[in-house]
C-alpha cells in the first residue's frame, strides 16, 4: 500500500499555560498558525464553532487534494480522522457553564436553578464539541463522501485512520484520506496527565495532517511496507512499557519514535531505541506530544528521510495506555 | 454475487427496555415504553424533562470490579453502563474467551461526547468559583490526582474500548469510533472489515452512551433536536406530527467471528453482517443533505456488498428519530435505494420505546434486531397515528414473519450514513 502526498500543520508557538493555579500545574502548550488567507479558509458562521485543529484539518486536507498526483473520485474516497480530544477551551467551552453557577448561588429553589442554567448556556455548545466535528466539515469543505470515522483520541487513533485507510485498499481496491487533528490545550493536558505521577516537562503540541493512501504504486511517494499493533492488555497499569523492539519484524536502521509527554520520557525513548536501530529520532523536543498525529508526523518527517536517502524508517509511537505501534516506511 | 459474511455468535445489552439480551424480545412484543419524565437528575425547570431512562438497579453487576472501576461507575454513566453489559453476559463469554486467540481478537467501541457531571459537583463547582478559580480545570485536577492510570472524572475516550478489551482478553486491536450516532454502527462496520481482511478473527464491537446529564440535555436541546415537553407523546417517529426525539442511553456489544472461527470450532451464529455502507453528506453539519443522496447510497452500497435485491428485504429498521430532519429524509433516501419495492418493505423505528442511545444507538438496534430475527417479530412504530407517507409500509400493526434480510439504518449529526446488511442464519 502507498501513500501519494502528506500535508501538514505543526505547531509554531509555544507558551507556558497554567492549568491549576491550586495545585501549580502547567505545561508548554504549542499552537498552529492558521492561514487565514487560505482559498479553503472556512466562512466565518462555520469558523466560530471549529476548532483550531479542525480548521487545520480542512486547510491541509484541501491542499492534499488539490496537490494530489492521482484523480479522487469524491463518492469513493474515504475520510478517516483520528482526533484529539474535542474541547479546546476549557474556559471557551465549558466555562459558562460553571459561571451560572456563580449566578445562580444564592438561588434554593432547583426549578429556578435549572431554568437559568439552561437560558444561560451557550445554543452551540453541541456543535462545538461535537466529537465527529473534524470530519464533518472537512466533508464539507472539501467534498469527500466515502467510508468514513472518527477515531480518538489517543495517539492510536492515528495508528487506526492509517490502517483502516489500508484496509480499504486492500478489500476494495480504494482510495482514502487519513487525517490526524490533534488540538493539545489544557483538557487534553487534564486527561492525558493522570497517567503519570510527575509531569513537569510536560508538552503538548496542536497539529493537523492529512495522507492519502492508495493501493497502486504509480505516483506514490512512499510505500507503507509494514503496519502492526503490539499486543498488550495491561492497560490500566500505569507507568510506561518499552517493547517497540519486539514489533520490529526485521533489522532496521531509521527509527522515528514519539509517545513521549516530558523530555525525560523522550529521552529514554531514545536511549530504548538506540539499543536495536543506528539512527534514532524524535520530534519531541521541537514540537511536544502531537497526540493524534504523532505517527501522521513521524511519517512527514520519514518521508524527509527517505528523500535524502534512507532505505527504510521504523515509525514507533506508544499512546497513554501504553500500546505501541509500527509502520514501516520504504521508497 | 458471493457474500462476504462475517458472523454474530452472542450479543448483550443493557437499554432502557432490557436489562440483558433476554429480556428484550418480550418488551418489545409487549409495546414496553421505557421514556417518561427523567427521574435520574432533576430536570425540573427545564423546558424538556422526557427521557428514557436504564432505570436497572446496576450495582449487584459491578460488584466484583475493582474499586477505581465501580468508584468512576458512579459519575461515568458509559462506563457503568458497559461494565454491567459485560457481566450480564459473563458466563456465556467466557467460553468464546477460552477459544479465541488474544493476539487475533480485538475490540471496536463507539462511544458519545464528554458529559461532566457537574451537577454533581455543584458543591465544589461553587467553592471555585468564589475564589476565582476555573472552577471545571480545578475540580478535574482535585478529582485525578495521584497518577492512577483510571481518571476519577475526566478520561480519554479509549477509556471504554480498553476496558472491555481487558475482559476479554483482546490483544489484536482496541479501536474506539467517535462518529456521533453512527459510532457503534461503525464500529460493527469496520470490525466486519477487520475479520474480511485477515487482521482479527473475532471482533468485540458495540458501544455506549448517555445523554441523560443536565449538560447534554441542555446542549441537544437548544440544538432544537429534544422537544419542549407539554405532556404529549414526546417520540413519534414518522409520524405528521412528530416534534423530535427522546434522549437516551444504552450499552451493548455483539461478539464477530470469521467464518473460519466459527467452523473451526463448532459454533452457531445468529446473524451475519453481509454488506455495509457508510457515506458521508458533505453537505452542513447544521441539517442532512435534505435529497438524501448519500444516504441513498449507504443503503445501495449495503445491499449490494450483500449481494441481495430489493425485493429480498424483509425488514427496514429505521434510525427513525421522530425529528422533523431526519425522518422524511430517510424515507426518501429508501425510496432513492429501492425503488419499486421501497413501498413492499415493512418499515419501523424502535426509538419511540427506547430513545436514542447516540452512539450506542446503532448496537441497541442491531441487538433488538438480532432478537426479533430469531422470533419472527417485525414491531410497529409505536406511537404512530398519521404516517408521514401514506404509500410506504409505515407499520401501525406489529407482523409476526420470518425476516431472512434486514438492513439497518443509522445516520448521524454532521452527515454521517451508516447501514447494515444483516441475514438471518437460523433460518
Amino acid at each position: 500500500m502507498y501513500i501519494y502526498g502528506s500535508e501538514i500543520l505543526l505547531p509554531q508557538n509555544f507558551n507556558d499555560e497554567v492549568v491549576s493555579e491550586l495545585k501549580h500545574t502547567s505545561f508548554s502548550s504549542g499552537k498552529i498558525l492558521l492561514d487565514k488567507d487560505h482559498y479553503n479558509y472556512p466562512v466565518r458562521s462555520d469558523e466560530k464553532i471549529m476548532r483550531q485543529d479542525t480548521i487545520a484539518s480542512i486547510l491541509c486536507t484541501s491542499d492534499l487534494i488539490n496537490n494530489s498526483p492521482i484523480k479522487i473520485d469524491n463518492y469513493d474516497t474515504g475520510l478517516f480522522v483520528g482526533s484529539g480530544v474535542f474541547i479546546e477551551n476549557v474556559e471557551k467551552h465549558l466555562g459558562h457553564l460553571t459561571r451560572v453557577y456563580d449566578k445562580i448561588k444564592d438561588e434554593t429553589d432547583n426549578s429556578e436553578k435549572n431554568h437559568k442554567l439552561y437560558r444561560i448556556s451557550p445554543p452551540l455548545l453541541a456543535l462545538q464539541t461535537l466529537t465527529n466535528s473534524t470530519m464533518s466539515f472537512i466533508a464539507q469543505y472539501v467534498g469527500l463522501k466515502g467510508n468514513n470515522a472518527t477515531y480518538g483520541n489517543t495517539s492510536y487513533s492515528g495508528f487506526q485512520v492509517i490502517k483502516q485507510a489500508l484496509i480499504d485498499a486492500n478489500l476494495k481496491k480504494k482510495y482514502s484520506v487519513a487525517v490526524s487533528s490533534n488540538g493539545a490545550g489544557e483538557y487534553s493536558f487534564l486527561v492525558n496527565s493522570v497517567h503519570r505521577k510527575n509531569y513537569a516537562g510536560w508538552k503538548e503540541g496542536a497539529c493537523a495532517s492529512s495522507l492519502l493512501i492508495g493501493p497502486e504504486k504509480d505516483a506514490a511517494i512512499a510505500k507503507i511496507h509494514q503496519i502492526k499493533a503490539g499486543s498488550n492488555t495491561s492497560f490500566f497499569e500505569g507507568g510506561i512499557r518499552r517493547n517497540w523492539a519486539e514489533l520490529l519484524e526485521e533489522k532496521i536502521d531509521v527509527a522515528i519514535c514519539s509517545g513521549a509527554f516530558t523530555e525525560e520520557e523522550s529521552n529514554d525513548d531514545l536511549a530504548y531505541c538506540s539499543g536495536f536501530v543506528t539512527e534514532a529520532h524524535s520530534l519531541f523536543s521541537e514540537f511536544g506530544n502531537l497526540g493524534a498525529s504523532n505517527i501522521h508526523a513521524s511519517i512527514n518527517k520519514g518521508i524527509e528521510l527517505l528523500n535524502s536517502g534512507d532505505e527504510k524508517v521504523a515509525i514507533l509511537d506508544r499512546d497513554i495506555y501504553n500500546r505501541e505501534t509500527l509502520v514501516v516506511l520504504t521508497k | 454475487m458471493k457474500q462476504s459474511k462475517v458472523y454474530i455468535l452472542d450479543h448483550e445489552l443493557v437499554s432502557p427496555i432490557a436489562l440483558g439480551r433476554n429480556d428484550i424480545i418480550e418488551n418489545i412484543k409487549a409495546g414496553t415504553d421505557a421514556c417518561g419524565k427523567i427521574e435520574n437528575f432533576d430536570v425540573t425547570g427545564l423546558p424538556f424533562n422526557d427521557g428514557a431512562e436504564v432505570r436497572f438497579d446496576l450495582k449487584d453487576l459491578l460488584k466484583n470490579e475493582p474499586n477505581s472501576i465501580q468508584e468512576l461507575s458512579k459519575i461515568d454513566r458509559k462506563l457503568e453502563l458497559l461494565a454491567a453489559a459485560f457481566h450480564k453476559g459473563a458466563d456465556r463469554f467466557s467460553e468464546i474467551i477460552e477459544l479465541a486467540n488474544p493476539a487475533r481478537t480485538g475490540v471496536y467501541m463507539g462511544v458519545g461526547a464528554e458529559s461532566i457531571p457537574l451537577e454533581m459537583f455543584e458543591g465544589d463547582v461553587r467553592n471555585f468559583l468564589d475564589k476565582k478559580l476555573n472552577a471545571v480545570i480545578e475540580l478535574i485536577s482535585k478529582m485525578n490526582e495521584g497518577g492512577s492510570a483510571i481518571g476519577a472524572l475526566s478520561n480519554p475516550h479509549d477509556l471504554y474500548a480498553v476496558y472491555l478489551a481487558e475482559k476479554f482478553n483482546a490483544k489484536a486491536f482496541q479501536n474506539s469510533i467517535l462518529t456521533a450516532c453512527v459510532s457503534s454502527t461503525q464500529a460493527i462496520a469496520h470490525g466486519y472489515d477487520a475479520i474480511l481482511n485477515g487482521d482479527a478473527d473475532v471482533v468485540i464491537a458495540g458501544g455506549t452512551d448517555s445523554i441523560l446529564n443536565m449538560i447534554s440535555l441542555i446542549s441537544f436541546g437548544k440544538l432544537g433536536v429534544i422537544p419542549v415537553s407539554d405532556g404529549s407523546i414526546a417520540c413519534l417517529p414518522f409520524d405528521i406530527n412528530r416534534k423530535g426525539t427522546s434522549s437516551g442511553e444504552a450499552a451493548g456489544f455483539v461478539i464477530m467471528a470469521s467464518k473460519k472461527f466459527v467452523e473451526e470450532n463448532n459454533l452457531e451464529a445468529l446473524v451475519s453482517i453481509c454488506g455495509y455502507g457508510n457515506t458521508l453528506d458533505g453537505y452542513k453539519i447544521t441539517a442532512p443533505d435534505p435529497e438524501g443522496i448519500s444516504m441513498a447510497k449507504a443503503i445501495k452500497d449495503a445491499i449490494a456488498e450483500a449481494g441481495i435485491l430489493a425485493e429480498e428485504v424483509d425488514y427496514y429498521y429505521a434510525h427513525g428519530t421522530g425529528t422533523r430532519q431526519n425522518d422524511g429524509t430517510e424515507l426518501n433516501a429508501m425510496k432513492n435505494a429501492f425503488g419499486v419495492s421501497a413501498k413492499n418493505i415493512p418499515i419501523s423505528s424502535t426509538k419511540d420505546r427506547h430513545g436514542h442511545a447516540i452512539a450506542a444507538a446503532g448496537v441497541q438496534e442491531l441487538c433488538i434486531l438480532i432478537e426479533l430475527m430469531q422470533h419472527s417479530h417485525i414491531p410497529k412504530n409505536l406511537n404512530l397515528q398519521t404516517p408521514i407517507d401514506e404509500e410506504m409500509n409505515l407499520l401501525q400493526e406489529d407482523l409476526s414473519k420470518p425476516i431472512k434480510y434486514a438492513v439497518k439504518s443509522n445516520f448521524a449529526f454532521g452527515g454521517i450514513n451508516t447501514v447494515l446488511a444483516v441475514k438471518n442464519e437460523q433460518l
